[in-house]
């Protein structure tokens, strides 16, 4: 499914208006219809009984859609929950939307005029529907608004935020003030900004809604975002040639393991020849060479020491350097590496060691997985920045490098040198154990070593970890990073 | 200088004295004054027309007869091939010959013996931008054709590259 930031969404807007004469209360009136019903079908999932369900409606579209929905909440069976609308400011009363509801005598209430009776109102509310701001606010909320989202989040109600908690937009920062979400449904696409790592633990679950926008707008090709869900990868990942045997299914070279971290090097080989590639063989630091070749069965081992070592690469069809490599030593052999054309994946250590050497465009395909910190290594940006706007860091750093980046955390975003960008929702703390990312760079570096193009390798990886990490967690649990082997094996397969 | 010629077997000596050469001819031709450095020097006049046959040739008459450079509406292409063992990797590199004023896509359909491979992305934006796709496949024919279908929004292009050992 297409994404698209603050400033795609208003051209789809324009467009309807424009080049197919949607007019703007029609587009108003189905986001308010179909965003009533799912409203409706959470209240009733959630077992609501009796009390309020208070609409709050500021200025923009996202108040007209939300007073859309507070009248066809009224029209349709409410089972004893009856409706209120606030409103932050006077001015905000004004305008068709608001007439008919005067008419209709949707009772409403003023935020700047009637402050402490909101406050009161809010304590019974047992559901709000958030449209106080849209996606289009530049900055924090202004001191007035940010009360009341704080009085909106002190209430224990369930809250439903229409297109995106207010005080979110694409330039959300961690701490503003923000409605924090049961629910988000999003209208007409997901934006960029319910993805952001500060906001997307506010928005909750969200959910797409529909609003009649033409086909051809939404799925135009020419939108650069994707949120990508696991329907998309048979889509991205070929199944296997029947006839394929172990040299066309891939062969990789994976540079890892180091003295103390011969862990990461195993697991990233492992997840490797468990995605796609037929034969994968671990150059391992000579140190623990014994240690690896006695647990790796399938997996050729070979003890390489460093410095001076120049890589092997005749015969293979990708390389990974870096889980558990260590630095010293390496640069050169990374060097040699990046020389040699051949597709690779470049994780952990060896990407610091790719920062020393300077990036810049390189007849290598080339993915980086750097989660936030190596991101910062990389960059040289802070991680807390890298965190605030990952995308346009990792846009940059892509188009820098002519690399494929994927910048993984509880979001992960797979950038191409074009700027073409795919998110997937992590959200999985499970995740958040010591040699995922090892997995995740193996699975990259599979999936590169079978052919499959280098951005379409990178988000398939991303997507096969993240439901590994997800069935890992139903089924098992915390577990560690090796739990995950057999289930991305089944993963795998069903693209297979 | 004077010197007798010898005839000995396998020894061969060209004689060459100026001043002889120069007695023999007639007063007239002896006596006529050099004013152009072209004049009775038929060989720097042949080397002349050559080099600017050469200069004609290669300047104005080869790009007629060359085949068009690869393109798509704005865009250059340049497909690159290298081959590892039993393993085909081609570099498409894309570059923008003017600035664009809205993003659009490029789709690389790359059609060959073991099936197919679908590239996606951006165009680059500014004017002599440069994108670089790739793409790796198995060999799987004695004689490998790829088939590269260009296409952006309705513009098409059809690239065909033949792979022998």
């Amino acid at each position: 499914m297409k994404l698209v930031d603050s400033k795609g969404m208003k051209e789809i807007d324009r467009k309807a208006q424009k080049d197919y004469g949607f007019p703007e209360l029609v587009l108003m009136e189905n986001a308010g219809i179909e965003a009533c019903l799912t409203l409706e079908k959470e209240i009733r999932g959630a077992k609501v009984e009796g009390g309020l369900v208070v609409f709050v409606a500021g200025g923009g579209n996202n108040g007209g859609d939300t007073l859309v929905m507070a009248r066809q909440y009224l029209n349709n069976d409410t089972g004893g929950k009856t409706p209120q609308i606030i409103y932050p400011k006077l001015k905000n009363a004004e305008g068709v939307h608001q007439n008919i509801c005067r008419t209709l005598g949707i009772p409403s209430m003023i935020w700047e005029r009637e402050t402490e009776k909101v406050r009161e109102k809010l304590k019974e509310a047992a559901v709000l529907v958030d449209g106080l701001t849209g996606t289009g606010i530049k900055g924090p909320l202004s001191s007035d608004l940010a009360e009341l989202v704080e009085v909106i989040n002190k209430s224990p109600c369930l809250k439903v935020a229409l297109d995106v908690p207010s005080g979110i937009s694409d330039t959300y920062r961690k701490g503003d003030p923000a409605v924090k979400a049961d629910i988000t449904l999003s209208i007409g696409l997901p934006k960029s900004c319910h993805y952001l790592p500060a906001a997307r633990p506010l928005c909750g679950r969200i959910e797409q809604i529909k609003i009649g926008f033409p086909e051809a707008l939404i799925t135009d090709p020419n939108i650069p975002g994707e949120l990508l869900t696991m329907n998309d990868l048979p889509e991205i990942i070929p199944p296997l040639h029947p006839s394929d045997y172990k040299n066309p299914r891939g062969v990789l070279a994976v540079y890892g393991g180091s003295p103390g971290t011969s862990g990461a090097g195993i697991l990233a080989a492992s997840a490797a020849g468990r995605s796609r590639a037929g034969l994968v063989t671990l150059f391992i630091d000579e140190g623990c060479y014994q240690a690896a070749a006695a647990v790796m069965k399938s997996i050729m081992v070979q003890p390489v020491s460093y410095p001076g070592y120049k890589p092997e690469v005749k015969g293979f069809t990708a390389f990974l350097a870096g889980p558990g490599w260590g630095k010293e030593g390496r640069r050169d052999t990374l060097k040699e590496l990046l020389s040699t054309g051949l597709p690779g994946v470049l994780d952990a250590d060896a990407l610091e060691l790719y920062r020393d050497l300077g990036p810049g465009r390189r007849e290598t395909p080339l993915i980086l997985t750097p989660h936030p910190g190596e991101m910062s290594v990389l960059t040289g940006t802070a991680r807390d920045e890298i965190l605030a706007d990952p995308l346009t860091v990792a846009k940059e750093y892509a188009k820098k490098s002519g690399a494929v980046i994927t910048l993984k955390s509880h979001i992960v975003y797979v950038v191409s040198p074009a700027g073409r960008y795919s998110i997937i929702d992590g959200m999985n703390p499970a995740l958040g154990t010591g040699g995922t990312g090892d997995l995740l760079a193996g699975i990259t570096a599979g999936l590169l070593s079978a052919g499959i193009p280098v951005y379409d390798a990178a988000r398939g990886a991303a997507l096969i970890h993240q439901h590994a990490g997800r069935i890992g967690y139903k089924e098992k649990g915390l577990f560690l990073a090796e739990d995950l082997l057999p289930i991305i094996s089944v993963i795998a397969a069903k693209v297979t | 200088m004077d010197r007798e010629e010898t005839r000995e077997p396998g020894q061969i000596i060209y004689h060459y004295n100026r001043e002889e050469r120069l007695a023999s001819l007639s007063p007239e031709i002896r006596n006529r004054k050099k004013t152009r450095w072209l004049r009775g020097n038929r060989g720097m006049i042949i080397l002349l027309i050559d080099v600017l046959f050469l200069v004609f040739f290669f300047s104005i008459i080869r790009p007629l007869l060359a085949p068009a450079p690869d393109s798509l509406t704005g865009f250059g292409l340049e497909f690159e091939v290298k081959e590892e063992r039993s393993r085909i990797f081609l570099t498409i590199s894309v570059t923008a010959l003017k600035e664009l004023t809205e993003e659009k896509t490029l789709k690389l359909l790359v059609l060959h013996g073991g099936g197919q491979s679908v590239l996606t992305d951006l165009l680059p934006m500014e004017k002599d931008e440069e994108r670089v796709l790739y793409a790796s496949f198995n060999r799987v024919e004695e004689v490998t054709t790829i088939e590269i279908v260009a296409t952006i929004g309705e513009d098409k292009f059809r690239k065909i590259l033949v792979i022998r050992p």
